[in-house]
């Protein structure tokens, strides 16, 4: 009897449960088509979830009457969220209009002008890569993420084992990342010392979006955005708690384990706490980087392998949509083996352990929109070389580089226009030391860069907004000093150094003005055209201006007197949609470069050890001349299945060259760029499904010069590198929370070399089981 | 919620407060110089010319010895005879160095270690000049023809010491007698006949199966007086004795390799065994498959 009563009790509070639980009824629109939308993620919150049906409906039974976030996930859409109060046994109907999300001109872009606006509304030529297309790419690295923008050059020899990466655009030099500015949430990356960029400390499911601004931004950015810039967006937490495991497992016995979690106190309102913590680790055994000639030589050359860790946390404050704080940090180590161990434990390697911490202030007063950044990145640079040639040599290289700084930006929206303005302060040092261990040198080098940017800008919209332009100007005024090269207790492996020995090397300060005047009209929201005119700037690396020490084809000498090089840009350009699928768009650049930065003989020579070699100095000696185009078609074959199609040719070409000495023979008048590819394309078809998602991308990497001299290397024995293509595959399933997916690069195993005859991976399969909440 | 954040915080702000600097505690490695008939003794008198013969003993108290300096110095300078890196694990450092006693009245030699922590001791001795000269004999091997790495007809190792060249068939069973190599190539874009030796790294990329011998010598060679032309072809032709041999080489530009041998270059060497001579270089290729003669004198 008494059972009977705690069952009819327990019915009858499981049936008022039931009772009191309300539903949530929809069905999803193709905005443009008005077609239903199939096989779409819908979520409540974290945890009650669906998939619409083939004719876009979708139903969600049973939940609890209270404040939720609906949210709407397919491919080739943009992600859909609504806040929602459902209240006691409500059966709330939606009808949902998703956005076509490949269509990138329907999207808003905050890179461009440091306002927000969409793609098609800025006068510049503007590429996103979407959280969708994040998803179907089969990318190890953020860097790889970019390889099917149009135009951009990706320089990243051995796969996830490069210490290093470069991406350029618009024809400038392959190697150097200083010419490309690059960004996370706007802050640059781009370290002083070098200009280079880390682009292996960030996990891939942090990031949000990726906006790549082509042609010189230095009107907004000062230095650096000669190119072009790269904003890294990361995520923003929406729910209460979100979040990714995985692991992976893949070729060279690669191993990684990664997570990532995020949450918000109230999710339901634009105000409160929110916080994300992410971490990877990776390991692998690598594979042998040098060509066999090189082996068979050399007994000492070992695979190149690797271990690397991350680990990330934000933590913010929203008072209410627009006013807000936050505070992120970073930390990263990693150990790259570059393939030659004699007697160290790890061999020849490289480390970078990098702190960064940044805080951001954003707010917005009626027609007054704020934002200030502060941040601090910090790089222990670590490199041990050992190798045996005459004897045995070992010494490690210890650099500390540090980047802080203030960014500030004020935006007023007026009727018609918004002005921008700001100031920027930055400070890069650097304090390095090469120590070595088999005999007593040790070498130092120090000098630090301060550097004030004011910049402001209008953004004017005429004829009912058909017409818009964009001026804008920035001036920088940078300072170097504190700068030193000093060699203590010199042997033969230092004493041909001691001529530069100086302890206080002189200071020197330059200025730089970056205009720019960019025009877009509007014929309909379908077509468009603009023109541009913007001049942007790279300052010099630290690394030469207060570094001395051998180089590639000689010895280098520091130059504490190095100025800028400038780049000024002209562009045209045009947008076109058809039959509401098919977007194409076309640009057309020229440049003229002034004071670019080349490598050149001094006239003297040095014993380096090895008999007389020339002394080099960075210097600003020649004009260069650059010109190209871009051309890009997206096509939505169904609503499943979208094409991407992509071309672009650059002419990079020195139009005159100054050698520091008369009698130097090297004349590169006439040369073309090294390490850019006239000719890049590429073909990407992303096709979603019931069975498994898939995501298919093909690339042409056109011919390079592999020197400045354009002749015969020793060692590739060509003067060009040689084209070559990849086809890289991702396939991806979900099970509701559990998710599975298979990538695989460069599929036809294309053998492609670097400057010293060392071979990429290859084909590169992985494999990654997880579950998503 | 609010734990998992102080607790991502705390975290990180440790990493950020970790040192990442290796730190290790000093060390005191230690040097001694072996003494009694065999050696040469503190203030020996030694004439011109004459053998100076050093035994080392080292240990480095925990760590790796990872460099031998000797340095003789005299009221003319200090010249550094030997700055070799090394990595002895264990048992530390124990060999004999041989030298020549040069012009100056007074000699001061001073043997320094150091070891992986970058610590260091030193030893030093004085040797007086004595009286005479001591200059030796030597052995001239007038014409020696060595194929570059493409030559598939001339030989390719040569043994100084007796003038004979081996191919790469002869030279099994001979690997220890090999002091000199040579091949063709283009250093930095320039023409470049080369000699080198079997320890060297790059020597082996020409000619791979020198990895696989027991023994590879190493004999350096002073590419400052060759790079210079401070020895005429008539100075070497003239040479009856080793002072020329001795006192042409300058032990501070020594390498492995020698590179841009031309004909009438005249080239000091030192070989692995501490003879000192000269190779004047005869007649020189310029294409891989091309060789190079040289005449060779060198210490009995």
């Amino acid at each position: 009897m008494k059972k009977q009563v705690i069952y009819v009790i327990l019915f009858s509070m499981f049936s008022a449960n039931i009772l009191a639980q309300s539903t949530i009824k929809g069905t999803l629109y193709d905005e443009e088509t008005l077609k239903p939308v199939s096989f779409a993620n819908i979520w409540i919150g974290n945890k009650k979830g669906t998939v619409s049906d083939e004719e876009g409906k979708f139903i969600l039974e049973n939940i609890n009457h209270g404040n939720y976030t609906i949210q709407i996930s397919y491919v080739g859409y943009e992600s859909f969220t609504q806040k929602i109060n459902l209240k006691e046994h409500e059966i709330l109907e939606l009808q949902i209009k998703l956005k076509p999300a490949n269509f990138t001109a329907e999207d808003v872009v905050i890179t461009a002008t440091k306002t927000e606006n969409y793609i098609k509304d800025i006068p510049t030529r503007i590429n996103l890569i979407s959280p969708r297309q994040i998803e179907a790419l089969p990318a190890q690295t953020t860097d790889e993420l970019l390889a099917f923008v149009p135009g951009v050059n990706i320089n990243r020899s051995f796969g996830i084992y490069s210490h290093s990466a470069a991406v350029t655009m618009r024809g400038l030099n392959g190697q150097e990342q200083g010419r490309v500015l690059v960004m996370i949430d706007g802050i640059s990356v781009n370290k002083s010392d070098g200009g280079s960029v880390n682009w292996n400390l960030l996990n891939n499911d942090q990031i949000d979006r990726i906006e790549v601004v082509k042609g010189p931004g230095s009107s907004l950015y000062g230095g650096n955005a000669m190119g072009g810039a790269i904003n890294i967006i990361t995520k923003k937490p929406t729910e209460s708690i979100q979040g990714k495991f995985s692991v992976d497992y893949g070729t060279y016995n690669t191993m990684r384990g990664q997570f990532y979690l995020s949450g918000r106190l109230n999710p339901t309102t634009d105000k409160g706490f929110y916080w994300n913590l992410g971490s990877f680790y990776r390991q692998s055994d690598g594979y042998m980087t040098a060509s066999e000639a090189d082996q068979l030589a050399n007994k000492y050359l070992v695979k190149s392998d690797l271990k690397e860790w991350a680990a990330t946390a934000k933590v913010g404050y929203d008072f209410n949509e627009n006013n807000g704080l936050e505070l992120d940090m970073l930390y990263y180590d990693d150990d790259r083996a570059t393939g030659e161990k004699v007697f160290q434990p790890e061999g020849n390697n490289r480390e970078h352990d990098t702190y960064q911490i940044r805080a951001k202030y954003y707010g917005q007063s009626n027609k007054l929109k704020w934002n200030i950044n502060l941040f601090y990145l910090n790089e222990d640079y670590k490199r041990i070389s050992e190798y045996f040639k005459d004897d045995y040599t070992f010494y490690k290289v210890l650099s500390e580089r540090v980047d802080l700084g203030a960014l500030s930006s004020v935006s007023y929206d007026l009727k018609n226009q918004i002005v921008t303005g700001g100031i920027d302060l930055k400070q890069g040092s650097v304090d390095a030391k090469d120590v070595y261990y088999t005999s007593t040198d040790i070498v130092y080098n120090r000098g630090t860069m301060n550097t004030l940017g004011l910049f402001v800008q209008d953004e004017i919209k005429l004829l009912n907004e058909k017409l818009k332009i964009i001026a804008g100007l920035r001036f920088d005024y940078a300072n170097f000093f504190d700068g030193g090269f000093e060699i203590e207790n010199p042997t033969a492996e230092t004493t041909f150094m001691l001529t530069y020995n100086d302890n206080n090397l002189k200071e020197d300060s330059w200025n730089a003005f970056s205009p720019k005047l960019s025009v877009q009209y509007e014929f309909s929201k379908d077509y468009r055209v603009y023109a541009s005119y913007a001049k942007g700037f790279r300052p010099a690396v630290l690394d030469d201006m207060c570094r001395s020490g051998r180089i590639k084809g000689g010895f280098k000498v520091a130059d504490p007197g190095l100025q800028p090089e400038y780049l000024n840009n002209f562009e045209i350009g045009a947008d076109a949609r058809f039959f509401q699928r098919l977007r194409t768009s076309i640009s057309a650049f020229y440049s003229m470069g002034d004071d670019f930065m080349y490598y050149v003989n001094t006239g003297d020579s040095i014993d380096l050890g090895f008999g007389l070699r020339p002394i080099i100095k960075a210097s600003n000696i020649s004009e260069v001349e650059i010109y190209g185009l871009e051309l890009e078609a997206n096509y939505l074959l169904t609503d499943y299945i979208i094409f991407n199609a992509n071309y672009a040719y650059s002419h990079s070409q020195i139009k005159e060259f100054t050698p520091l000495n008369v009698s130097d023979p090297v004349d590169l008048t006439g040369k073309y760029l090294s390490d850019v590819p006239s000719h890049l394309a590429s073909l990407s078809v992303n096709w979603r499904n019931k069975i498994v998602n898939a995501g298919i991308n093909a690339k042409y990497n056109g011919t390079r010069w592999v020197n400045d001299l354009n002749q015969v290397d020793e060692i590739i024995l060509d003067d060009k590198y040689p084209s070559f293509i990849t086809l890289d595959l991702k396939l991806s399933k979900s099970f509701k929370m559990i998710f599975t997916a298979l990538s695989i690069q460069n599929i036809l195993d294309t053998k492609f070399y670097d400057s010293k005859g060392a071979v990429c991976p290859g084909r590169f399969i992985t494999l990654e089981l997880g579950i998503k909440f | 919620m609010k734990t998992s954040c102080i607790i991502a915080v705390t975290a990180l702000l440790f990493l950020f407060t970790q040192c990442t600097e290796d730190e290790n505690g000093s060390s005191t490695p230690f040097i001694l110089l072996k003494t009694g008939l065999s050696y040469t003794n503190n203030e020996a008198y030694v004439p011109v010319g004459g053998q100076l013969k050093f035994g080392i003993s080292a240990v480095g108290d925990g760590f790796e010895i990872t460099n031998l300096t000797v340095k003789r110095k005299t009221d003319a300078g200090s010249v550094t005879e030997l700055d070799k890196g090394m990595f002895i694990k264990k048992g530390g450092l124990d060999t004999i160095l041989t030298y020549y006693k040069g012009y100056a009245d007074q000699e001061t030699w001073v043997f320094s270690i150091m070891n992986s922590n970058r610590d260091t001791a030193s030893v030093s001795m004085i040797v007086f000049k004595g009286a005479g000269s001591a200059f030796g004999d030597i052995d001239f091997f007038p014409s020696i023809t060595i194929g570059y790495q493409n030559n598939l007809t001339l030989p390719n190792f040569v043994d100084v010491n007796s003038g004979l060249a081996y191919s790469g068939s002869t030279v099994i069973g001979n690997e220890s007698l090999i002091d000199l190599v040579s091949y063709y190539y283009l250093s930095s874009g320039s023409s470049s006949p080369t000699i080198s030796c079997p320890s060297y790294n790059t020597a082996k990329s020409y000619y791979p199966v020198m990895n696989e011998w027991a023994v590879q010598n190493s004999t350096v060679y002073d590419y400052y007086t060759t790079d210079n032309n401070l020895i005429s072809t008539n100075q070497f032709d003239a040479a009856q004795n080793d002072s020329l041999l001795i006192n042409g080489y300058q032990p501070e530009s020594v390498s492995g390799t020698c590179k841009f041998c031309f004909a009438d270059k005249v080239i000091p060497f030192k070989t692995g065994q501490g003879k000192y001579g000269l190779i004047k270089v005869i007649h020189a290729d310029e294409s891989d498959t091309g060789y190079i003669e040289i005449a060779v004198k060198i210490q009995k």
